[in-house]
């Protein structure tokens, strides 16, 4: 079997040097290969494949952002890890579309190896390489037509931090952005379990605005097929019910991922059915569920693990569709998830691509820490769907 | 008012433009500074305003006496001036007209005294005194040749918190030059209002510090003209404005622009530093890792040397050393240890050098002037600026011999920045890497460098607004349009200059003169 291939850029070939001496106890692991500067990077991609590229961002010439981004066209499969010395959130924002990982100068060698490890996991055991490539070239998540307008008023001079929180948390695109980059290093340490809303908090409303904005920049103006655009509404309303629900079904210390996880349920599908259509090759079929022949959920999933979202969330994700025989001791992310979405599978938001599980769902209500609470499950349910229908129905046109 | 001072006189002493207008708006006369400033030609007052505030002018003649318009100089450029006019008897005004373009914000127009000018009966000359005295913005008082009081308008008695016939024939300096709380007064020869009256140069600005009636100090810019009243000893008109707003809004302006840069530096800095931290640190790593397998391989050499050991064979204890050897893959040690050392070494040097050049930059500047080598001043900013240059350009140092010059260096270093910046920033997104060439000389008595780039240049029309205070070509949060007319500041603050040679599409050169021994007549 070959090794893994891993490329290193950067224009100061002392990094190099130095990256190239203390990787050294891994070139039994990896094939390492170094560039000093993105058009030499650019030759040697063409030359042979590789797992993973490590780039710093202010070179000459070609900078970290246009390598990164050009190779997300041409090489969507390569996973993209910045390792800069720029330590302002400007810049950060400006590669958060580019990358997938984000690592400061100084880091360790540890630090590094930690990342390129997690980038070279397999997420799919059936599709690892074509739930990659599609998952890989994927830098903003699109919200859908009818709440652009939310995105567009966030950007506005006024916007305030209440607005952005609302909109942050019930936007798909946008929360999986900030987990993101709120778990890398460029915006300093936080707990492991934020909640969106305190990640928004925690940035300011500018910085918020400079990351709605990049990613907005990168989407198509084409409207999307009617048959896909209905369908992506009701699993968008699917998710906002689920992440409304979940909020009382998740114990407390599970309750920002349970949410975020709710919320990303779907983001597989979202992101199969509208980014980038340009591909004449690409096939979907909406009732097998795949694109390429790709479950949407695995990409989905491919997604937030190449974006470095919490295992917990990236977990609950993958394990929406399984049946869930959580421990009597408490529920966990991922049984919180499933028995929310559950839930509202019996009302009216829900997704009609997958079945209702009535049993399971009794089951998973009998559980003692949902009894303990003592809340009647489906009149909860309801109010979360209307919740989400009122969500749903207040930007249509 | 003190009388037996000839009306024409004292209104040709008047650092101001003043006018006796008749229907509609025909100039009768006009003072010496009009005369000088406004040019001679003019009979017609209204072809001096701009043609755009005419109107306003014109229609306002009867409801207003007081307004700002633009008035066109003997040197064809309009400035913005404070007009006030006042009805004299026999149906005519006399206008008066304040020179405030270089002021920032437009004053509010001050209240009108209801009483007005003593119309009844009253000579011409009188009335020109009380407009032009009583109704001016700047504060105005007359002495004799003594230095004793002889009149003080109204302004002037608001800023001072005295009323003129407290002082009228005591002494002027007594009263604004107050000996500070813990102090004696300076004497009166030592008096800067008063050493002009011998000389009799007129229209010089003195800055000066005056004290109030309740012992509180404001600045103030004054400006002496000697006045000749018949045959008795020279006295002055002397007018004063208070600064105490315009240095407040300078100091800020100064801070803004230091701190803007600095933002900047700061995250270049981070990033000069970050790179070799990162090397020095995974060089570092290596060595430690290196130096566990350099033990062990001598570990294994020590015991193939132990007479432990006994019998065995020499071959065999070489055998040991040599897959011992092997397995710690001593070439690749002996060839990158050196080369992990000496990189070490020379990305500590780095952050020394910057750390170095970061506390020569931020030099603070004491309020004397001090003798520096501006070369290597010019060094130590490019140092800093590094990162804000290295992407965009590539840096040619021509720097001549250049004796040590007597400056203010921090504000020189923050000069330095600025041109380096600008000329970075005009080479940002041009597609190639561009040129930034300075070079330094002695010419002479001054000392020139100049700050070239061969970038797109600086078009002609926007060209002779570059070094106003607030003007920019950067985006919104990429500059506050302080860089140059700081630079400006500092270079008038020297006695030295700052001029511009710009082609399009060729590139813009900034040139700076400074005289070598200081600004003439700074240490007196």
């Amino acid at each position: 079997m070959t090794l893994p291939r891993a490329l290193f850029v950067d224009d100061e070939p002392r990094v190099l040097d130095g990256l190239r001496r203390s990787l050294r106890g891994k070139r039994g692991e990896w094939e390492m290969v170094f560039a000093e500067g993105g058009a030499e990077a650019l030759a040697l991609l063409a030359q042979a494949p590789f797992d993973v590229v490590v780039s710093d961002m202010r070179m000459p010439g070609m900078d970290g952002a246009e390598l990164l981004t050009q190779i997300s066209k041409t090489h969507p499969e390569v996973a993209r890890v910045v390792l800069s010395g720029h330590i302002e959130p400007d810049a950060a924002i400006q590669v958060s579309v580019a990358g997938h990982r984000f690592l400061t100068k100084p880091s360790d060698a540890q630090s590094l190896i930690d990342v390129i490890e997690q980038l070279l996991i397999r997420t799919s055991s059936a599709h690892q390489r074509e739930a990659r490539r599609i998952a890989g070239g994927v830098r903003s998540i699109p919200t859908l037509p009818e709440h652009a307008g939310d995105i567009v008023a966030l950007l506005a001079p006024d916007a305030n931090l209440s607005y952005a929180v609302r909109t942050a948390t019930h936007d798909i695109g946008l929360t999986a952005k900030l987990l993101q980059l709120s778990n890398s290093r460029f915006f300093g340490e936080r707990p492991r379990n934020s909640s969106v809303e305190s990640i928004v908090n925690a940035m300011g409303v500018p910085m918020v605005q400079a990351v709605a904005g990049a990613g907005h920049q990168l989407w198509s103006p084409d409207v999307p097929d009617p048959a896909i655009a209905r369908h992506l509404q009701t699993a968008w309303r699917h998710a906002v019910a689920t992440a409304c629900l979940v909020e009382s079904v998740a114990s407390p210390a599970n309750r920002p991922h349970a949410q975020a996880a709710a919320l990303l349920q779907d983001v597989g599908r979202l992101v199969c059915l509208s980014v980038p259509a340009g591909d004449p090759h690409s096939s979907i079929d909406l009732a097998a569920a795949t694109r390429d022949g790709v479950p949407f959920r695995d990409v989905g999933v491919e997604l937030l693990h190449l974006w470095g979202l919490p295992l917990p969330i990236v977990a609950a994700v993958s394990q929406r569709d399984v049946p869930q025989q959580p421990d009597a001791s408490g529920l966990g992310v991922a049984a919180a998830v499933r028995t929310a979405h559950l839930l509202i599978q019996q009302t009216e938001s829900r997704d009609p691509a997958v079945g209702t599980h009535e049993e399971e769902l009794a089951r998973l209500l009998s559980h003692p820490q949902l009894k303990a609470q003592g809340i009647a499950w489906p009149q909860a349910a309801e109010e979360a769907s209307r919740q989400a229908g009122l969500w749903s129905e207040h930007d249509k046109p | 008012m003190s009388a037996g001072i000839d009306a024409h006189l004292l209104a040709d002493s008047i650092p101001h433009s003043v006018w006796v207008l008749s229907a509609p708006a025909t100039i009768d006369y006009a003072n010496r500074h009009a005369l000088e400033h406004l040019g001679p030609e003019h009979t017609d007052w209204n072809a001096l305003v701009h043609a755009d505030d005419r109107d306003a002018v014109t229609r306002d003649w009867t409801i207003a006496n007081e307004w700002e318009c633009r008035l066109r100089h003997a040197d064809g450029s309009f400035r913005r001036h404070s007009v006030r006019l006042a009805p004299v008897p026999g149906g005519r005004w006399i206008a008066t007209a304040t020179d405030i373009s270089h002021r920032e914000t437009p004053a509010p127009p001050r209240q009108r005294d209801a009483d007005g000018p003593d119309a009844a009966g009253a000579e011409e000359a009188r009335a020109i005194r009380s407009v032009v005295m009583d109704d001016m913005a700047e504060g105005l008082y007359t002495v004799d040749g003594a230095g004793l009081l002889t009149s003080l308008n109204r302004a002037g008695a608001e800023m001072l918190g005295w009323d003129e016939q407290d002082l009228l024939g005591t002494s002027i300096h007594a009263a604004v030059h107050a000996p500070p709380p813990a102090g004696t007064q300076a004497p009166e020869h030592d008096c800067p209002l008063r050493e002009n009256h011998p000389a009799g140069r007129s229209g010089q600005t003195v800055d000066d510090i005056f004290v109030r009636r309740d012992g509180s100090t404001f600045q103030v810019a004054c400006s002496v003209a000697p006045l000749a009243a018949g045959a008795a000893t020279a006295g002055a008109v002397v007018t004063f404005r208070d600064m105490t707003e315009v240095r407040r809004a300078e100091l800020e302006a100064r801070h803004d622009q230091k701190l803007e840069s600095l933002g900047r530096l700061s995250a270049g800095l981070a990033h000069e530093i970050n790179t070799p931290i990162q090397f020095v640190g995974d060089n570092t790593r290596f060595l430690a890792g290196a130096y566990e397998d350099m033990l062990e391989l001598l570990l294994v050499y020590r015991e193939c040397m132990t007479p432990a050991l006994g019998e065995l064979a020499w071959t065999e204890r070489t055998q040991r050393a040599q897959a011992a050897e092997a397995k710690a893959d001593v070439e690749y040690l002996a060839t990158e240890i050196p080369a992990a050392v000496s990189q070490s070494l020379e990305g500590v040097d780095r952050v020394a050098s910057l750390v170095r050049a970061m506390k020569s930059f931020s030099y603070k500047d004491s309020s004397e002037q001090t003798y520096a080598d501006l070369n290597e001043a010019i060094r130590t900013t490019l140092t800093v600026a590094r990162n804000e240059v290295k992407y965009v350009a590539d840096v040619e140092l021509d720097l001549g011999e250049l004796p040590d010059v007597l400056c203010h260096r921090g504000d020189l270093n923050q000069v330095f920045l600025n041109l380096l910046v600008n000329a970075a920033d005009a080479l940002e997104g041009n597609g190639e890497r561009g040129e930034i060439r300075i070079s330094s000389a002695a010419v002479g008595p001054m000392a020139v460098i100049r700050f070239a780039d061969n970038g797109s240049g600086i078009a002609e029309h926007i060209r002779q607004s570059i070094f106003d205070p607030f003007f920019t070509t950067k985006g919104v949060g990429k500059g506050t349009g302080q860089g140059l007319a700081l630079a400006r500041a500092v270079l008038d603050k020297h006695g030295g200059s700052i001029e511009v040679q710009s082609v399009l599409g060729e590139g813009t050169e900034f040139i700076l003169r400074l005289p070598i021994d200081g600004r003439q007549g700074a240490s007196a």
